[in-house]
């Protein structure tokens, strides 16, 4: 779905990734849009496609990805087509990404502030005394209590979830409008991953950002998200608001998720409910829908034809048989 | 009332930190005073955040690491004065699954191979046994026995879960000792895995120490629950009444992150 306002709109997007000689396809005819200052979710299991979608928007995959069709816009300017030195300009200073473990993004031999400079330095900022400046003010922003000890500190000096604020710093540093978030709390506990959505939340409403957040887990998305997407096997299954994707699911894959999720802390020793099976290899993909193996409510029709994606609410989309 | 199969008592670890040119060295204790027993054929949850010593505790009952203080009770026998030599004996009696499948595995082995591994270090049984002995280990742990040529690598992260549990159970241990065992999992290969235990556990009564930062899996899991804070025991109870009305700040904070999942995300703001 599309709107006037959209800030990125991606259009029947494919991607595949070259291995072995064989093509597997990662993406298969993505379309959705972000909205200026929205938070769209990606839910999806490893190997979903929800990280090849979302690092394609940034256009940092891989050199064996190929993009086998579609567009993607942002404000207006088709991405596939740039230049590297064009992407340059864009990527840091408009589409910023928060990655899954800071301790692998950050330079281990350089003082975290010097790498938050250099980004700003990067994207023009020529004055030192600016750039100390504003390394403070980002470092404050995410939550630092002394920011310059901070700054002078090395990764490795920080612990886990400090090391994400760094990240968080870092990315946010340019004032981006769009930031991907791809699983930004799964390498740290639970407590630790309250904090830090948390925080995404505070810098959203503070300077106005669209994020587009990817997770496994549908815990990660309550509470702030707008809007969801739902990935399975490559391809988007539903797209809805987030209360209607959570609250009332429609595609049997979405309900198996919120099912997980939503189960109470019973007695001990109760089994939890499961989607039975795997995820398909993607180089041998099922002729009809790919969650007919784990569907339990498959048809006839499931095993034999490729569902198209119907739309059974306004704003709202699935690709299922039982809604066409 | 059985005797407990585990009994730790006052168990005490401190580790040296290595100093720098400009900073001294210093002593942490990762470890102090912590006492718990756990029932044969039960389940007794560990929680607590990263860094607050569950590790450590472990480590010790497994003995990869000698504790400094206190006592290990296994079946009467003292683990903590005993030396490697003497520990031998005991090793397949306990055994450790780990957070992490793939660090845990020789990369170039095959699944049958990892999975043997234990019961050659061990000595047990001829080829033609030990053969069967893996073959029911897969079976028991969900994984196909045409498998079992395949490399590691081969596998998905759920499936290699199951075969560090196949490695784990191949000895048939009395003790299995959990690390996060779910934590680097899809959220719907940790239900499947969560569930896997739980059959394990029922078919044949295996006593589990299962470590977590996440109380909404021990609900489901543990029979009773102990929280560590900052190297120290801090609550411990049966899981009903750990989760219905915690008394430690800790406690009630490990339960508020993990009460996120509990609440259906799309039940408001």
């Amino acid at each position: 779905m599309t709107h006037a306002s959209d800030l990125v709109r991606v259009k029947d997007l494919s991607v595949c990734y070259s291995a072995a000689g064989q093509s597997v396809p990662a993406v298969k005819h993505a379309t959705f849009s972000i909205g200026a200052g929205e938070v769209l979710g990606i839910l999806g299991e490893s190997g979903s496609g929800k990280s090849t979608l979302a690092l394609s928007l940034a256009r940092m995959l891989p050199a064996n990805a190929r993009y086998e069709s579609g567009a993607i816009t942002f404000r207006g300017r088709n991405l596939l087509p740039m230049s590297e030195k064009q992407l340059g300009a864009v990527r840091g200073a408009e589409i910023a990404i928060i990655w899954q473990d800071p301790a692998l993004a950050l330079n281990p031999v350089m003082r975290v502030g010097q790498q938050i400079a250099e980004v700003l330095r990067a994207h023009g900022c020529r004055d030192r005394h600016e750039r100390v400046e504003r390394v403070q003010a980002v470092l404050t922003d995410v939550g630092f209590q002394r920011p310059s000890e901070a700054a002078s500190a090395y990764p490795h000096q920080l612990s886990g979830g400090q090391r994400q604020r760094v990240g968080i710093a870092q990315a946010l540093c340019c004032r981006p409008s769009l930031v991907i978030a791809d699983e930004p709390t799964s390498k740290l506990d639970s407590a630790l991953q309250v904090e830090i959505l948390a925080l995404l939340a505070k810098l959203r409403a503070l300077h106005h950002m669209a994020y587009l957040i990817i997770s496994h887990d549908p815990a990660v998305f309550g509470g702030w998200t707008d809007r969801m997407l739902v990935m399975y096997a490559g391809e988007i299954v539903e797209e809805g608001s987030r209360e209607q994707v959570f609250g009332h699911p429609l595609h049997p894959y979405s309900q198996g998720l919120v099912r997980l999720s939503g189960a109470p802390a019973g007695a001990p020793r109760q089994l939890l409910p499961v989607i039975p099976g795997e995820a398909p290899d993607l180089t041998r993909r099922p002729a009809g829908c790919a969650f007919e193996p784990r569907c339990p409510e498959r048809m006839k029709v499931c095993a034999a034809s490729h569902p198209a994606q119907s739309t059974p609410e306004a704003n709202r989309q699935v690709s299922c048989f039982k809604y066409e | 009332m059985p005797p407990p199969l585990l009994r730790v008592q006052e168990l005490a670890k401190t580790y040296l930190r290595r100093g720098s040119l400009t900073h001294p060295g210093s002593r942490v204790q990762a470890v102090k005073g912590v006492s718990f027993s756990i029932e044969p054929g039960s389940t007794l949850g560990l929680a607590g955040s990263s860094g607050c010593g569950k590790s450590t505790v472990a480590r010790c009952i497994s003995r990869i690491e000698r504790p400094d203080e206190g006592e290990i009770l296994f079946e009467g026998h003292d683990l903590a004065a005993l030396s490697f030599r003497e520990l031998r004996p005991f090793r397949p009696a306990i055994q450790m699954v780990f957070q992490d499948a793939a660090t845990a595995m020789n990369p170039s082995f095959s699944a049958a191979e990892i999975i043997a591994e234990p019961l050659l270090i061990q000595g047990i049984g001829t080829a033609k046994e030990r053969a069967a002995r893996v073959r029911q280990a897969m079976q028991e742990a969900g994984l196909p026995a045409e498998w079992s040529g395949r490399a590691a690598h081969e596998f998905s992260g759920g499936q290699r879960q199951r075969l560090t549990l196949a490695r784990a159970l191949v000895l048939k241990p009395k003790l299995l000792v959990l690390d996060e065992p779910l934590t680097g999992l899809d959220v719907s290969t940790r239900a499947q895995i969560a569930n896997l235990l739980l059959e394990v556990q029922a078919a044949h009564g295996i006593t589990y120490l299962f470590l977590s930062h996440d109380l909404f899996l021990l609900g489901h899991l543990a029979d009773r629950i102990a929280v560590m804070s900052d190297g120290q025991l801090v609550e411990e109870g049966p899981t009903p009444q750990i989760m219905a009305s915690p008394q430690h700040p800790e406690t009630r904070k490990l339960l508020a992150a993990s009460g996120r999942r509990l609440a259906p995300a799309g039940a408001g703001r």
